[in-house]
């Protein structure tokens, strides 16, 4: 296993007439998801300064090495699978890693915002 | 003050500063009994938030930024004790852990209704596209 629960990968977009982006994502799968099936679950990490709806804020106490932080908010709805030859190597965001305590906090987030159906 | 601090025996900054204090002076007791009082008090807030549908801006906006704040202090606490306590005390382990889920569903239930007057903000095409040709290309070749 290359990467665990709570790495910051980047992954490539292709952006019609402007070619590839990479954008940051955090791993939020543990290693059984790996172990059973070679991939991984994240949730997207997009530039952005606003409050919204889906929009987790990212802070720094929140990473082991925020030097290579990811700028933005992770987005709760923005959630892909992907295996290690997606994942770009020697990205700016290599070793950083989102701590254990705030990724459980992130998936509470994608849980109650983008996967539950209660309002309350 | 926001509803939330209205239910705490403590202002936010004070039960904060309180679990802090007991922490630094390792005093684990004293910080479990206060933890299980903070814990009874924050379970009691269910019944606050089933009126969060009548609250107006500004008593929505107070109770973001409180639930977000006490959830990010606590958060702070619970790293600190992960690292240094938290496998050596299933008693604290399990309160740190349950008050931790609590304070999250606060925080996240305040963000919601917070954030749905807010202006919405979409995701790009190019994003979502790419999103959803690495999801399909992984369960492609898993379910064939």
């Amino acid at each position: 296993m290359l990467y665990n629960r709570g790495d910051v990968i980047e992954i490539s977009f292709n952006i019609p007439g402007e070619g590839m982006k990479n954008h940051p994502a955090i791993i939020i799968s543990n290693e059984e998801v790996y172990n059973i099936d070679g991939i991984y679950l994240c949730v997207m990490v997009t530039h952005s300064g606003m409050s919204s709806y889906f929009a987790f804020d990212l802070e720094a106490e929140m990473f082991a090495n925020p030097n290579n932080m990811p700028e933005g908010k992770a987005k709760a709805h923005l959630i892909a699978y992907v295996e290690d030859k997606h994942i770009i190597k020697n990205a700016n965001t290599k070793r950083c890693k989102m701590k254990k305590i705030y990724v459980d906090r992130l998936v509470d987030f994608i849980a109650s915002t983008a996967l539950s159906e209660d309002e309350i | 003050m926001s509803a939330l601090s209205a239910n705490l025996q403590y202002s936010v900054e004070a039960t904060f500063e309180q679990m802090v204090h007991f922490h630094n002076e390792h005093r684990v007791n004293d910080f479990k009994k206060f933890l299980v009082h903070f814990f009874n008090e924050i379970m009691q807030m269910d019944v606050l938030f089933l009126n969060i549908k009548n609250f107006d801006r500004d008593d929505l906006n107070s109770l973001y930024v409180d639930s977000q704040q006490l959830s990010s202090a606590f958060d702070k606490l619970h790293q600190s004790y992960y690292d240094k306590h938290y496998l050596e005390d299933g008693e604290l382990k399990s309160l740190l852990k349950s008050t931790e889920k609590q304070l999250h569903k606060l925080a996240n239930i305040s963000h919601k209704y917070y954030t749905k007057r807010l202006p919405i903000e979409k995701a790009p095409d190019y994003l979502k596209s790419g999103l959803v040709q690495y999801s399909q290309e992984v369960l492609n070749k898993k379910l064939s």
